[in-house]
């Protein structure tokens, strides 16, 4: 459904995206991770063709898409997207005029659950309020692809975790592919089924979220021991403390022994140590 | 030293514990997916891994509409698998961690008997 040939962008000096490649087609949740500039924001406007890009090929339903060319069936939500200073109520009516495939019914329901007084102006929102609103807009629109560009950003943990729960709810009932980027890892580790993780504008990591599970786990103990225990394994990152040292392993499972200690790896965990500086793992 | 397992067959050894101790019977019907990535606060894809599992290893089976029951014979099949790992693993390791503290061959029989009058 959503192709990415040998994309590259960049804003003059500044390289976003570098020879990217990504194939998408199963519908699911996905979670897009990368440090701040990896160019997480710019492959979501590539791929809703709000920007060119410099080299390569965007498409969507095997549609090349361009700035001309926006994909219908892609919705958007950019991080501190605005919208009309208006009514909620009223924002909805718009949206629904737009949009025929709208679904009222399941804006105002989830606009209950989360609190918003329907009544109230756009602007008079907080900023986590706005935001919902203009991720729930995206749930409500139908459309078959959603990007949320750090769509948790300002909840507190409880309207981070309802969201979670809605968008799981939201799929099930209509399976659609949900991009979603967000540096709060946490409840997505428990909600999405695929990762996307990139780094310096190239593709790091696509997999499935049990992928994680299975084969992220660390190492610990005296630092031969460790080293004996993993050698040959795709190591990660590592941290020392005195003679010992924790190996973070992305490979399959060693059995533990006398002298090493596994343990399984966060999401957290799995991530810094994938795409956190050489220098910063001491 | 500890060895933390992956999730998936943390849920895996859970379930066949559960089936086991006949907390579930054979025929009925265990905790669905959702209700596991709830419940254990664990992403739904690491909860179906588990039931994949169970399925592949025949312990549950499908019942169409309904969800997924425990098999005929799995309870026979736990518990002569745990039967052989007892002898093949458990026992050995068991002696090999007495000999380490110097008791012996009889003196460790006497513990046990006497463990299991208590």
């Amino acid at each position: 459904m959503i192709d990415f040939k040998n994309v590259t962008k960049d804003y003059g000096k500044n390289i976003a995206l570098d020879d990217f490649s990504i194939s998408i087609a199963e519908t699911g949740i996905y979670c897009l991770l990368g440090r701040n500039g990896a160019g997480k924001t710019t492959l979501m406007k590539a791929l809703a063709g709000h920007i060119p890009v410099t080299d390569g090929e965007v498409s969507v339903a095997e549609r090349a898409v361009t700035s001309l060319a926006m994909p219908q069936n892609v919705h958007f939500v950019e991080s501190g997207a605005a919208q009309f200073n208006i009514r909620l109520i009223e924002l909805f009516r718009y949206a629904a005029e737009i949009n025929p495939d709208f679904d009222m019914a399941f804006a105002k329901e989830m606009a209950r659950r989360f609190r918003l007084d329907n009544s109230k102006k756009y602007r008079r929102l907080s900023f986590g309020m706005k935001t919902m609103v203009n991720t729930l807009i995206a749930l409500a629109s139908g459309k078959q692809i959603l990007l949320l560009d750090e769509p948790v950003l300002g909840f507190d943990p409880i309207m981070r975790k309802t969201f979670y729960e809605l968008l799981s709810e939201s799929c099930a009932e209509k399976p659609k592919i949900v991009i979603v980027s967000t540096h709060i890892i946490d409840e997505i580790e428990k909600t999405a089924e695929k990762l996307i993780i990139i780094d310096r504008g190239r593709l790091i990591l696509f997999g499935d979220m049990n992928e994680i599970d299975e084969k992220a786990y660390s190492v610990t103990g005296p630092t031969e021991q460790v080293m004996a225990a993993t050698e040959g394994l795709r190591a990660i990152g590592e941290t020392r403390a005195g003679g010992f040292l924790s190996r973070f392993i992305f490979d399959e499972r060693i059995q533990a022994s006398e002298n090493v200690n596994i343990a399984n790896l966060g999401l957290t965990e799995f991530f810094v140590g994938l795409v956190g500086d050489e220098g910063e793992v001491v | 030293m500890r060895d933390e397992k992956p999730m998936f067959i943390q849920i895996v050894e859970m379930i066949r514990d559960d089936i086991l101790a006949e907390i579930y019977q054979e025929g009925d019907l265990i905790i669905s997916t959702p209700q596991i990535s709830k419940l254990l606060s664990v992403n739904p894809a690491t909860a179906q891994r588990a039931i994949s599992v169970l399925s592949d290893q025949g312990i549950i089976e499908k019942k169409r509409g309904i969800g997924m029951a425990v098999a005929c014979g799995a309870r026979a099949a736990i518990l002569a698998e745990q039967q052989a790992n007892f002898h093949e693993k458990v026992v050995p390791e068991f002696i090999a961690r007495a000999r380490k503290i110097g008791i012996g061959g009889d003196e460790l029989l006497k513990i046990v008997k006497e463990s299991c009058d208590d």
